[in-house]
């Protein structure tokens, strides 16, 4: 799947809200690490849950790894490659 | 007025206060590194009755670390001894004098360590909810709104809102704020790394084996043992598990590694002469990170699925701790 702006949009939007270092409507550096922006790790599960809601989607257990979520790059690759094979299970 | 290419403080250093005496150097005086003065903190495994308990609905598993030199005493020392770092206490009480140093210290590019109660800290958990000591490093101010801007090990940058930093002012204990300044001598070095880190080596290999099995590598073996049995055992709810404080075993591996690197290059030795364990050290760190955001996306996901790997990963674990002694003792002969 190719990520559209629409994505992109939303996507940075619920990753901004928990990063306290970045100023509101501020780029990210995509490969930059997020906990260099704030993100802490019981944020990051917040992160998570909150992007499981917004994409009706559920992480599967093997992508639950820090390294898929230590980059905005890494995370929009790590929900690109979900929507993208489709609901294995019911969205929570 | 803000210093914009301040370092960020080291976010797996096991100590507050040297985390930000580090980045003050590795700003002002251009050193790499003084997570050296941390030699002390010799990380090893413990429990305390090695018990599986139950409290407020959750099951707590008794694995903890013991370590030593965390008192700030002890580091300073280190610090002057090692580095010929000097931290000195700059008592400001009021808001007015602290805004007049803080404005000297920050023109002279000169930024500083600052206690800090994590109430008054906007972004941490802990802001407004409980009272909690910590530092941070002050580099920059905003000269109308007086509002500060601080690096916290956790947050990176962030902005403290001049009334929360007037309130926590306000509340300091009687002999009133006081920021540390941080001021190096070189004539102060006075240090035999080679002799201590020889010694030193040696004692941290004695720590992982140590006979009592409440400690070192017995201790993690026996914590494994234990929770598998139980789990079996006891059919227990997987999503339950949980170890408080299991963060700190990620950041105490990747301290070990930076301690051992920055060690072993202050009497001239190669990368290459830590390599394998330093590369261990490395896996080690995110092995436990992993363990940790896995225990933690299982309880707060609702996933006991993901226990099934935590179980495996901490197997993995126990089979790398146990290369370490081996490889300090290989490091130690090489010296």
């Amino acid at each position: 799947m190719v990520a559209d702006n629409a994505f992109d949009e939303a996507l940075h939007a619920i990753v901004s809200k928990y990063l306290v270092s970045a100023s509101v409507g501020e780029a990210l550096d995509e490969h930059r690490e997020l906990h260099a922006y704030g993100l802490t790790s019981l944020k990051s599960i917040d992160l998570l849950l909150d992007l499981e809601r917004t994409f009706a989607i559920a992480i599967p257990d093997e992508y639950l790894l820090p390294t898929n979520y230590r980059t905005l790059s890494a995370l929009r690759s790590m929900l690109l490659a979900i929507i993208e094979q489709g609901p294995s299970r019911p969205a929570p | 007025m803000s210093l914009s290419d301040f370092p960020p403080i080291e976010r797996f250093s096991p100590y507050c206060l040297l985390g930000c005496i580090e980045a003050v150097c590795r700003f002002r005086f251009g050193i790499r590194s003084t997570c050296d003065c941390h030699y002390d903190h010799s990380f090893v495994y413990r429990r305390d009755g090695g018990c599986i308990r139950r409290k407020d609905g959750g099951l707590f598993l008794d694995l903890t670390f013991s370590g030593g030199g965390s008192r700030r005493e002890a580091v300073l020392a280190e610090l002057r001894a090692r580095h010929g770092v000097s931290v000195v206490e700059r008592r400001v009480p009021t808001l007015s004098e602290f805004d007049a140093y803080c404005e000297a210290a920050l023109r002279d590019g000169k930024p500083f360590v600052a206690p800090f109660d994590l109430f008054y800290l906007a972004g941490r958990r802990e802001y407004r909810n409980i009272h909690q000591s910590h530092y941070v490093c002050v580099i920059g101010r905003d000269d109308r709104s007086g509002d500060l801007e601080v690096v916290e090990q956790m947050l990176g940058r962030c902005r403290v809102g001049r009334q929360d930093f007037a309130e926590m002012v306000a509340g300091a204990p009687d002999a009133g704020y006081a920021v540390l300044d941080c001021a190096r001598e070189l004539s102060n070095v006075n240090f035999d790394s080679l002799g201590r880190l020889k010694r030193d080596l040696a004692r941290f290999r004695a720590n992982l084996l140590h006979p009592e099995p409440a400690f070192g590598l017995g201790a993690l073996s026996a914590f494994r043992a234990d929770l598998v049995r139980f789990v079996e055992s006891e059919g227990a709810s997987p999503h339950i598990f949980y170890v408080p404080g299991m963060w700190s075993f990620s950041h105490e591996r990747d301290n070990f590694r930076r301690v051992l690197a920055t060690a072993t290059e202050v009497w001239g030795g190669s990368g290459a002469s830590h390599g394998v364990l330093g590369d261990l050290l490395a896996t080690l760190h995110e092995r436990w990170f992993e363990l940790d955001h896995r225990t933690e996306a299982a309880i707060r996901m609702q996933r006991p699925s993901l226990q099934a790997a935590a179980f495996a990963s901490l197997g993995e674990i126990a089979k790398l701790e146990c290369r370490m002694p081996d490889l300090l003792g290989e490091l130690e002969a090489r010296l």
